[in-house]
């Protein structure tokens, strides 16, 4: 009987390690449910409050086997019914895009549909903790917001105009490494990427033979008074639009032209601090985007009354913001203030800089209710679009499933 | 983070509350079991620091002595000992442990370290994978399986710091 016992514990241990070491797949994802209403009058935001299903985001994950992992995330679209083509934009009457088709699966009544965005699509290859190779499309590991991603993780409604800027590429495609090394209580990260960079299409193809590179450092401290995460990041690369047609080349023979439209060199830094004590967050970000346009694609400026003609200048776009948040030992409630300054440099933008603040329920794990009041402004040319800005409310619901 | 334990220790080390600091450790010794960490008795592994303990169970890579990749494994969520080695070690409340885990399976960021039904049977997992690290309570530890140094000290030294 005891070895019987004992041989069925065997069994037992040996189908719970066959279990874990099993392929598994894991599907997960986030939604967002978000209510907008402008306070005041202001020309630059639509006036109707609405509801918006906002992000509806698919995870497909998968632990391969030894050190190799994939992970593929979707965002289900609405769009792009509905949306207006810029080439509409200054059209009088705009038209919409309209995906209305007749549905076959009942009776052919009418059905919208909508699109799908890769968010990310990778494949991972763990070498040791100071080295993982990672090939495919990835978020960009810069700052604090754009790794945080997802409505349920960060802590306002809305990120900051800086951050939704993408001064430094949101995402790219190409291949980053990454690892980290732990000292004592300290742990110093770095990711290193080459990818395409910015472009029109760069998801699946460079315009040019420039890879863009991608360098970041961090340093996290563990101490008594709390965890502090210090990281800055570069990135380097050129923006090129282009066409290819058929055409007969000097000598007479039948060849692909590549015809450039748009180049430019941008340089984008960033730094971020992250202090978490206990249930305190504070943290911020700063960043710096300089871009220089290639002389033979320069457009000309925008006249101006009075002024001679010229050409469009480089420019450097900079960004900040800074935020604090408490989670209360109540329901989880974590009220949250913040503030932010956006000079995109361009000409004819104006200055802009926001205050904000609301709070962050999370009344179990997978769900975070939100509310946040914004009031931003123009700081320069008040004169042109006013100096009352834009005081809004926004209400949110975000789930992880 | 710093754990509660170690900012009362930070705060008494500075002459700012009671003169309480060894005897916490003491006290705790004498009144409850210690969670000891266990890896498998063929296991490369001795010792870990706290914070390299903290930081496998947080979904850090560590590897160990031979170069493998460690594998942490938990006990059944809100466990006991669980919640017990997660306030220990993580300073957190199981509460903050999913959010935690939820935040980074957002961001992309990896999956919480797989959780074994019983301690028993979580310890005749450990003991046939080498790499892999669990804890239990120190009263029923196992033969096949032995427990870790944690910061220099195992289970009924008085510098031990991981209570059930």
């Amino acid at each position: 009987m005891v070895a019987s016992l004992a041989q069925g514990d065997g069994h037992d241990a040996e189908a719970a390690v066959a279990d874990l070491e099993e392929f598994k797949l894991n599907i997960y994802g986030f939604t967002d449910f978000t209510y907008t209403a402008r306070l005041n009058d202001f020309a630059y935001a639509s006036p109707y409050p609405t509801f918006m299903v906002g992000n509806v985001n698919l995870y497909v994950g998968a632990e391969l086997g030894g050190g190799w992992r994939a992970l593929t995330e979707f965002r289900l679209l609405y769009l792009p019914h509905g949306t207006v083509p810029a080439s509409e934009a200054l059209n009088s009457q705009p038209a919409r895009v309209d995906t209305t088709v007749t549905d076959p699966a009942d009776y052919g009544r009418p059905l919208r549909w909508g699109g799908v965005e890769i968010e990310r699509a990778w494949l991972e290859y763990n070498v040791h903790p100071l080295l993982t190779v990672q090939v495919g499309q990835w978020l960009t590991p810069y700052g604090i917001w754009n790794v945080d991603h997802g409505s349920p993780v960060i802590i306002g409604v809305r990120r900051p105009y800086v951050v939704g800027e993408a001064l430094i590429p949101e995402r790219q495609t190409g291949i980053q490494i990454y690892g980290s090394y732990l000292t004592g209580r300290t742990e110093i990260g770095y990711n290193l990427g080459l990818s395409n960079g910015r472009g029109p299409i760069d998801a699946y193809q460079d315009l040019d033979k420039n890879k863009a590179v991608t360098g970041h450092l961090f340093v996290t401290n563990d101490s008594p008074i709390g965890t502090f995460t210090l990281g800055g990041t570069f990135y380097r690369g050129r923006y090129t639009d282009r066409y290819s047609r058929f055409a007969f080349s000097t000598t007479g023979e039948f060849a692909t032209e590549y015809i450039t439209t748009e180049r430019y060199e941008e340089l984008g830094m960033s730094a971020d601090l992250r202090w978490i004590w206990q249930d305190l967050t504070v943290q911020g970000e700063l960043i710096v985007n300089d871009h220089a346009i290639d002389d033979e694609f320069r457009a000309a400026a925008i006249p101006v009354p009075g002024a001679p003609p010229g050409f469009a200048p480089d420019y450097r776009s900079t960004g900040w913001y800074a935020m604090a948040a408490y989670r209360l030992p109540w329901l989880n409630i974590m009220p949250f203030f913040g503030g932010e300054k956006y000079a995109s440099g361009r000409q004819f933008t104006n200055d802009a800089a926001a205050v904000w603040g609301g709070l962050n329920i999370r009344p179990i794990p997978r769900v975070v209710l939100k509310a946040q009041f914004t009031h931003s402004w123009f700081t320069d040319n008040t004169q042109l679009v006013g100096d009352e800005g834009l005081q809004a409310l926004d209400l949110q619901a975000a789930w992880s499933f | 983070m710093a754990t509660r334990r170690e900012i009362l220790k930070w705060s008494f080390g500075l002459g700012l509350g009671f003169a309480a600091d060894l005897p916490l450790g003491l006290a705790q010794t004498a009144a409850r079991d210690s969670i000891a960490v266990v890896v498998a008795k063929t296991s490369p592994i001795v010792q870990l620091s706290l914070f390299e303990l903290k930081k496998l169970y947080l979904g850090a890579n560590i590897n160990d002595p031979s170069g493998q990749r460690i594998i942490p494994f938990n006990q059944a969520p809100n466990a006991p000992d669980r919640v017990s080695f997660e306030d220990n070690v993580l300073d957190m409340t199981p509460d903050q442990v999913a959010r935690y885990w939820i935040d980074r399976k957002i961001r992309g960021e990896g999956t919480a370290p797989r959780a074994v039904g019983s301690a028993e049977l979580l310890q005749r997992v450990v003991s046939r994978m080498e790499h892999s690290v669990a804890y239990v309570r120190a009263s029923s530890l196992r033969p096949e399986v032995r427990a870790i140094a944690i910061d220099g000290a195992i289970p009924g030294d008085s510098a031990y710091r991981l209570f059930a």
